[in-house]
């Protein structure tokens, strides 16, 4: 009997979190997280509105445990964390949204702070935005998969990290697959795919780098026919990108560079133009009068059958060569060149 | 106090037959159905001597094996069972024994899709199937083991003309498999990427029907060189690439269009073991092979020939290929408009 004050104030603390074994802390409903420490779901999380788990604490490692947190009903994110908050971890379950939900999101405005922020082993489907950070210091996504999302990963630093999105599908996105403001990603192995829906004419990427720097390798590409939406599977906004060894496939233009010094090396694209829209390159150079698409280096691709031209330099692009490339079956001609002083190298076939 | 403590008890859910584990996951510990969603870990091994010890019966489950084993029977059909039309399941960390199929889903045409992930599994003495999954809208299998079985995965999507289908295969050990290793059917895209693939008997990997393949770092090894092939693409396309084929009859064959073959590395099989090998293969009877680019390619095949294009191979095009030590010929052209594009090294 002498130990029931102690047992009573034990079951109290139930409503909250409790400690689960290896001295984690244990998840069981919508609420907040505001310590450092190790968490751990151990049940589903259903929400109906609202944001479901918040992260007010840095130094967070929160373990979904093979569980789900799901969205039944209204808005909301399923993971928020708060504005100044760094060095998060959330792995090993999944995030299950209802197309107005947003999966995990870091920051109300550019301003904010930027965040270390590592997401493992997660999958995730039915988003607004599948993961929406506007600055990070250090972003990482490994062997995750989030699918059905309007944007799917969404990375708007305007800070000089680095971050790599690795070993992923990051698939069926409205918008785009990844859009990456941030600087010096390493996007490598994942299977990325467009679904546009929207039927407002606006170009939809895969992969579009809008931060320079950085490397585009070994992944898989491919977007699914909506006419008269049209696709791109990468495009370059941000200069020194390396583009290498991707296989594209059945995009209105595989890839869209509006950049400077980039290197596209050993690519396959295919079916340029195939999916009902405009089009139908397999790369386009092309930007503005002031500032023209110059000093990338074209070489080692397979371009295949694209309704327009394997290569198209357009008005507004300067200075570029291209050489070793392999061009088949090409509606209008291997080579669309207009620009100032783009050069065919030499090796094409 | 005993009745305070059978309170507590009662607090934390030890009751109703479903008892909390670590963690709060739900425990598995005998043969059964998974019939709610939810994240269940295996906390003992289970051996079956006949039926299937583990049915899934709904979406949204994650099953850990927790580092346990499942074993079964040569009367066990299959191991762990996925009905239709559940979907999003997640298989990990333990091991799966023997048993006619190790992880088995049947679902009907017209099932809306299923996604399946197996992740740091070891699959070992399946007299059929280690994996076999129908109607898969997305699967992914990463850092698993396949030994001494038939066949290792069997994946079939929903066609190429679902553009959702696809497949990642990554980081895996398959070995001492009777017939193919790895076999993806109807797909819009697969990423098969650093996998090992040993003592394969009969073929590394079998694609047909997928639109965009990207083949990669993988290697590939067989000792009975007769009748092999790593690679067999049929009617399907893509990239391979920096992949390592030894003591294969045939190291690719592909039948389709538009492909690039770079950057590999083929050893033959001992000259007098025979046959008719060849390091790539394009064309077949009934499917062309066409628009491929092959550069940059070692190639030291011992006998036959280092390229060999079929009757049904056309413009396709050859460069910077190494070709030394093919013991027969280098090239093997039997087709139309195939094209030396020069700097091969004969």
């Amino acid at each position: 009997m002498k130990y029931l004050p102690l047992l009573t104030a034990i079951l109290a603390l139930l409503p909250g979190t409790i400690r689960a074994d290896e001295g984690r802390i244990a998840i069981y409903q919508p609420g907040t997280i505001d310590r450092p420490g190790s968490y751990v779901l151990n049940r589903d999380i259903v929400v109906s509105d609202g944001d479901a788990l918040v992260i007010r604490s840095s130094q967070v490692d929160l373990d979904l445990n093979g569980y789900a947190i799901r969205a039944t009903g209204g808005s909301g994110a399923l993971i928020r964390i708060d504005d100044g908050f760094t060095s998060i971890r959330i792995r090993n379950g999944r995030l299950l949204g209802n197309d107005q939900f947003d999966g995990v999101v870091y920051g109300s405005t550019g301003q904010v702070p930027p965040i270390a922020l590592r997401l493992e082993d997660l999958e995730g489907r039915d988003f607004r935005y599948g993961v929406m950070v506007q600055s990070a210091g250090s972003f990482e996504i490994l062997s995750s998969d989030f699918s059905s999302c309007g944007s799917c990963v969404v990375l708007l630093s305007p800070t000089e990290p680095t971050g790599r999105i690795v070993d992923s599908r990051i698939a069926d996105a409205q918008y785009e697959a990844l859009l990456l403001v941030q600087s010096g990603m390493e996007v490598r192995g994942n299977i990325l795919s467009t679904a546009p829906l929207s039927n407002d004419f606006v170009e939809r990427p895969g992969v579009q780098m809008m931060g320079h720097g950085g490397i585009v390798d070994g992944n898989l590409l491919v977007s699914i026919d909506n006419p008269p939406d049209p696709t791109a599977g990468i495009v370059l906004a941000a200069p020194g990108v390396q583009v290498t060894n991707n296989v594209l496939d059945r995009h209105s233009n595989g890839m869209v560079i509006h950049s400077d010094g980039n290197h596209i090396a050993g690519n396959v694209i295919r079916r340029n133009g195939f999916n009902g829209a405009n089009d139908g390159n397999g790369i386009w150079m092309d930007n503005l009068s002031t500032d023209p698409a110059a000093g990338n280096l074209i070489e080692v691709n397979l371009i295949d059958a694209s309704l327009q031209c394997a290569l198209t330099f357009g008005r507004f692009s300067a200075d570029n060569a291209w050489r070793a490339n392999m061009r088949f079956a090409n509606g209008v001609g291997p080579v669309c060149l207009s620009g100032t002083n783009n050069t065919d190298e030499g090796g094409n076939l | 106090m005993k009745r305070i403590l059978f309170c507590a008890c009662v607090s934390f859910g030890i009751v109703g037959g479903i008892a909390r584990a670590d963690q709060g996951r739900i425990p598995v510990f005998q043969p059964g159905a998974l019939t709610q969603p939810g994240s269940y870990v295996l906390t003992r091994d289970i051996t079956a001597a006949s039926g299937i010890p583990i049915v899934i019966q709904a979406s949204n489950i994650t099953l850990d094996l927790n580092g346990h084993a499942i074993t079964g029977g040569s009367s066990v059909p299959r191991l762990i069972e996925i009905q239709s039309p559940y979907t999003d399941i997640r298989i990990e960390n333990g091991r799966l024994i023997g048993g006619i199929k190790g992880i088995h889903m049947n679902a009907p045409a017209g099932n809306p899709g299923t996604s399946v992930s197996i992740h740091a599994v070891d699959f070992s003495d399946q007299i059929g199937d280690a994996v076999s999954i129908d109607n898969a809208l997305s699967f992914e299998m990463t850092s698993c083991s396949i030994t001494n079985v038939d066949y290792g995965v069997i994946v079939s999507g929903p066609g190429p003309s679902d553009p959702r289908a696809s497949i990642r295969i990554v980081g895996n050990r398959i070995a001492q498999v009777s017939l193919d290793a790895l076999t993806l059917l109807w797909a819009r895209s697969a990423l098969v990427y650093g996998n090992v693939f040993s003592e394969v008997s009969m073929r590394g990997m079998y694609i047909a029907g997928i639109s965009e393949a990207l083949i990669t770092k993988n290697v590939f090894g067989s000792s009975v060189s007769t009748g092999t092939s790593g690679i067999l693409m049929v009617d399907a396309s893509g990239l391979i690439l920096d992949n390592t084929f030894r003591g294969m009859e045939t190291a690719v064959w592909v039948s389709g269009s538009g492909s690039r073959i770079a950057g590999n590395q083929f050893v033959g099989p001992p000259a007098a073991a025979g046959g008719s090998p060849s390091a790539v293969i394009l064309g077949s009877s009934g499917y062309n092979g066409d628009r491929t680019l092959i550069e940059l390619n070692k190639i030291d095949m011992h006998s036959g020939c280092g390229l060999r294009f079929s009757t049904a191979a056309h413009d396709n095009i050859f460069r910077l290929n190494t070709l030394r030590g093919s013991g027969g010929l280098a090239v093997c052209d039997n087709g139309t408009g195939n094209t030396d594009a020069g700097a091969n090294v004969y």
